[in-house]
């Protein structure tokens, strides 16, 4: 069979490149962060492991801290589907329109990005202020003024703050991956719902969001994995602080390792991560594959 | 494109009116902090921590020469756009080939090594930090560029493949039988038939992988220390001192930044456009 | 520095040597000093690392001097004009300011193997590790060997560098801080307040100020040292250096009735605005900007305010004392001590570059190095004479500083510093924070206990 030979041959060389380089700055990492799960290791190269079993998954598991940090997960993952979904397909379906200014539009969206986590983050920090930041001067001057808040400092709120400083600051970025959905659906289909009359509603309804369900599957799997490993804005914001209530997994396991020098612990957070994300992806793809069905 | 009727019929519904308002209001949202970036751009630590939003009182163009000759930022931009392209062309390249097997093979390995590679989407990048170190040590690659856009790269393969072999899956296999049909070898469709029609999520990926490479600081840091070869966030460092920070020049800075990552991901945008008109015969 | 300039060709043997090692060769063929391992029977020791000829060799340094500021642009001048010297040591510097980065960058390099030849770090249980692990090399026999140098240091500042069951130096400070109280002439004479010399009288001072609708203090505490320095201020004020130690060894818990009674002083001048509007919401950056902006009548920071005060615009207008003290025995206590301190790593290092790098510590740290930097930047040392006679830059405050410094009997830097367990700093001063939150002192003291114990 030398067709079939050369059909392997020709997959195996398209693929080496990625599977090489996955393999050695993803792959080995990643197992070596599973074997120094089971040791205590001071961070130190040359100085021995030690063995310790599943002590470090018992301590982290058992911690307070580690759950409340997955709480606040949470709530980004909530953020991510509730508010985060829709706008980010909202705003896709604007860009994709005939708008007037679709290009203005466009740049203007993915503008956070651009601007880097710091400079958000900052602009952010300061609007939040309790003292001279502008949400609590607005809210005093529309009449608001016991709806002010110590926006960045009250346990729960403060990650809520930053849940949806994540959202604005992303939803220019998860447009993107609606608008490469959206632009594959063939015009052919929109010409024939338009000849039967068919109303803005029904054409989302029933044609968008049907064919965008790739796109939905991969905002799904990227968010997920997102919220479990959110650090940069977080950090900036708030450091995880006051009193690490803000803190989150991915920030525990910074902390752990390099403040610390718990290696062996925080490399148990990153394989407990890894783990959520697998089991929660591979949820959400055969929930999504049965629907399909 | 779609909601081409509702203009067709000419009618200016409500819906139509909420939508320009929702539109323009977001794009305030998203403008603003552009504005204020750079107003503060001009001010000192004093006039942003008492006043961000006011106009400075004086204009202290100074920030951008801080910028410019002490934090060498013009030079650190440059060192970032050559490692966001060398990694974005790395990461297209390499992640279509690979992507295009994992699509539309059925060999039983290929399904293994796509459930791998959407492993790799999962981890956190702190786990990584020093197995990668070391690995750079060991091969002599620490302050080499080569090394850090390979690192990059594998960072950014995982989600590229992810993207890209959803999309190829759905482009209608027949479009390769066909190609077959008239003799085309495999790497003549992948590059002459699959890529063009990739265009969209090609350059969507695109702006993704150079965002990100363009804002990396944690890899820049641990393993370049020679000093001309600073990416862009490495050299905004250099304006917090031990017990100071100079907001003035890092927003100068991020000003600085901003314009070639505006001006490619229009760029950007506009081949994804492309991509859209040529998918489709317009009505 | 002339004494770098000498050169003694045959020191490499006997170094190697004397260190009983056989990393380099060229020992074998020296026979004259082949049995022993005492210096004296060469005319040269080992640890004359300022007379030794380096063959081209190359250290790595890191620092914290990343910025741009006046003290960073000094340190790289310096480190250039070592550089330029003829003594074989070329020095790749990686200068990092930003804490946590550094700490990354450090922190993996030790992890990985490759560890800098010499680096910065505040020393206590932030080296302890790398002590433990025989990383560090011991600066006692070279502190020893030249004791013009060793002379030349101020007494009292090497406790960050010691620890209890090694003895053995294991770092060299060249930056010296005090945690001082700054505060507002104009503010404190508009409203007839005299600059408070006791506790009492500084709560006093912020009543009165508060009633009369000034900010006492502003203090960034989303910055978690903030709260953290006001702790150790007053623990050392109240109960002296005994309690440090106390609390290090455990002999007093974080829960006692003597810790709880400092968390609650914190928290009253929390709860009673003392310490500004919503501190937790405000960094040390906002926070010098609002004293520079005179917002605040007071400020107790570290000496390092002078620096970012004399480029504001009221500089004349701030004074500065010793942070007051609760009970007057311990007057002369102070939070401070050395905050820099230069580590040389032996981690997977040739003898040859140890040597070296030593060398270049002793170029760095050391009076000249200070009696240099002053006269271009104020700052302060742990070194007996750096004068300041005419040539220091504008340096009033300096010499202020440089008085109380003078009066201060005993130095203690972070409580927390000479703990064995590493997290305690930040698990004190996120527990700190909770007092903020609401937390009582009684809470802020459980919270901190209950993470000893997970830890354990």
């Amino acid at each position: 069979m030398p067709k079939r030979k050369k059909e392997i041959t020709i997959s195996v060389l398209l693929l080496l490149p990625a599977v090489i380089i996955f393999a050695m700055l993803i792959i080995y990492p990643v197992c070596n962060t599973v074997w120094l799960s089971f040791f205590k290791w001071k961070g130190i190269a040359g100085q021995p492991k030690e063995f310790v079993g599943i002590a470090n998954y018992l301590k982290v598991l058992t911690g307070n801290s580690f759950w409340n940090s997955m709480l606040n997960s949470l709530y980004f993952m909530i953020g991510g589907f509730g508010i985060l979904m829709p706008l980010s397909f909202g705003l896709a379906l604007i860009v994709t329109s005939n708008v007037r200014c679709r290009r203005f539009l466009k740049t203007s969206y993915f503008m956070p990005v651009i601007l880097s986590t710091t400079a958000v983050a900052l602009i952010w920090v300061y609007i939040l202020n309790p003292s001279f930041g502008a949400l609590n001067q607005f809210l005093d001057i529309v009449g608001l003024s016991n709806g002010k808040k110590d926006w960045l400092s009250t346990p729960t709120l403060n990650v809520w703050c930053v849940v949806l400083v994540n959202e604005w600051m992303y939803a220019g970025y998860n447009m993107l991956i609606f608008v490469a959905g959206l632009i594959a659906i063939p015009d052919s289909i929109f010409d024939a719902a338009k000849i039967d009359g068919c109303g803005f509603w029904y054409r989302v309804r029933y044609i968008i969001l049907p064919l965008s369900k790739g796109s939905f599957k991969i905002f799904a799997v990227l968010c997920i994995t997102g919220c479990l490993k959110v650090f940069d804005l977080i950090w900036a914001m708030t450091k995880g602080g006051p009193n690490n209530v803000s803190s989150t997994p991915a920030i525990m396991l910074y902390t752990e390792a390099f403040t610390y020098k718990n290696f062996g612990k925080s490399s148990t957070i990153g394989v407990i991560l890894l783990m959520t994300g697998i089991v929660l992806s591979l949820g959400v793809n055969r929930c999504l594959r049965y629907k399909e069905d | 494109m779609k909601g081409k009727s509702t203009n067709r019929a000419g009618k200016i519904s409500i819906g139509k009116i909420l939508t320009y308002i929702f539109a323009f209001f977001w794009a305030f949202m998203t403008i603003f902090p552009v504005v204020i970036t750079f107003l503060s751009s001009f001010k000192n630590n004093v006039e942003i921590n008492t006043g961000m939003f006011s106009l400075p009182k004086v204009w202290r163009f100074s920030n951008y020469i801080d910028a410019w000759k002490l934090a060498h930022i013009g030079r650190a931009v440059g060192n970032s756009l050559f490692l966001s392209f060398a990694t974005t062309v790395l990461v297209t390249v390499i992640g279509i080939s690979a992507s295009y097997i994992l699509a539309r093979k059925n060999f039983s390995v290929v399904k293994k090594i796509y459930t791998l590679f959407l492993v790799g989407v999962m981890v956190p990048i702190h786990c990584t930090i020093i197995p990668v170190s070391a690995l750079a040590g060991n091969i002599q690659a620490k302050n080499e560029y080569w090394f850090l856009v390979l690192v990059y790269t594998a960072f950014n393969l995982a989600q590229a493949i992810f993207l890209y072999t959803g999309f190829i899956q759905g482009i209608d296999k027949e479009m390769d039988e066909a190609a077959f049909m008239d003799g085309c070898g495999e790497i003549h469709l992948l590059y002459k038939i699959i890529f063009p029609l990739c265009k969209p999520i090609i350059f969507t990926e695109a702006i993704f992988v150079f965002t990100f490479c363009y804002g990396e600081l944690v890899y820049s840091l641990t393993l370049l220390s020679e000093e001309s070869k600073y990416t862009m966030a490495r050299a905004v460092l250099s304006f917090t001192g031990n017990h100071t920070v100079e907001y003035g020049p890092i927003f100068a800075s991020i000003i600085v930044a901003v314009f070639p990552m505006l001006l490619l991901y229009i760029l950007f945008h506009e081949k994804i456009q492309a991509g859209m008109m040529a998918g489709a015969v317009k009505g | 520095m002339n004494r770098y300039k000498k050169v003694f060709l045959s020191l490499l043997m006997s170094t190697s040597l004397v260190f009983g090692l056989t990393a380099c060769s060229e020992s074998d063929t020296n026979g004259a000093a082949d049995t022993t391992d005492s210096s004296e029977t060469s005319d040269v020791s080992p640890y004359d690392v300022d007379n030794m000829k380096f063959d081209n060799i190359t250290i790595k340094v890191s620092s914290k001097y990343g910025g741009t500021g006046d003290n960073d642009e000094f340190y790289k001048k310096r480190v250039e004009e070592f550089n330029e010297m003829d003594n074989g040591i070329t020095v790749e510097m990686d200068n990092i300011s930003t804490e946590s980065d550094y700490l990354d960058k450090l922190a993996t390099s030790f992890a990985d193997g490759n560890t800098p030849n010499v680096f910065v770090e505040f020393g206590g249980s932030r080296c302890l590790d790398y002590v433990q692990a025989d990383a560090l090399v011991d600066m006692t026999p070279y502190l020893d060997y030249d004791q013009e140098w060793k002379d030349s240091f101020m007494s009292g500042i090497w406790d960050a560098t010691q620890y209890e069951g090694t003895d053995g130096t294991w770092g060299i400070p060249f930056h010296l801080y005090q945690v001082c109280l700054f505060y507002n002439k104009e503010i404190l004479e508009e409203n007839e307040i005299e600059v408070p010399t006791t506790f009492d009288g500084l709560i006093d001072a912020c009543a009165k100020l508060k009633a009369d609708g000034i900010t006492p203090f502003q203090v960034g505490e989303s910055d978690t040292y903030r709260w953290g320095h006001l702790l150790n201020c007053l623990v050392l004020k109240s109960y002296g250096t005994d309690m440090v130690n106390n609390l290090a060894d455990r002999s007093v818990a974080y829960d006692s009735p003597e810790m709880i009674k400092m968390y609650q002083t914190i928290k009253d001048m929390f709860d009673n605005g003392y310490l500004g509007e919503n501190p937790l919401s405000i960094d040390a950056s906002t926070e010098d900007s609002l004293f520079l902006d005179e917002q605040a009548a007071f400020k107790y920071d570290g000496t390092w305010f002078i620096s970012t005060a004399l480029n504001s615009g009221i500089y004349d207008k701030i004074g500065v004392v010793s942070f007051p003290a609760v009970n007057e025995e311990y007057a002369s206590v102070n939070q401070g001590g050395p905050d820099m301190i230069w580590y040389v790593s032996k981690l997977n290092k040739t003898d040859e570059e140890i040597a070296a790098s030593v060398a270049f510590v002793k170029y760095m740290a050391c009076s000249d190095f200070a009696a240099e930097h002053v006269k271009v930047s104020p700052d302060t040392f742990p070194f007996k004479d750096y004068a300041l006679e005419g040539e220091a830059k504008d340096c009033r405050l300096l010499e202020e500083v440089q008085t109380l410094m003078d009066q201060t009997t005993e130095y203690r830097t972070d409580i927390q510093t000479y703990d064995s367990a590493s997290h305690m700093i930040n698990t004190v001063r996120n527990a700190l924070q909770g007092l903020g939150l609401g937390n009582s002192a009684e809470q802020c003291g459980k919270e901190i206990v209950d993470r000893i114990a997970e830890d354990e």
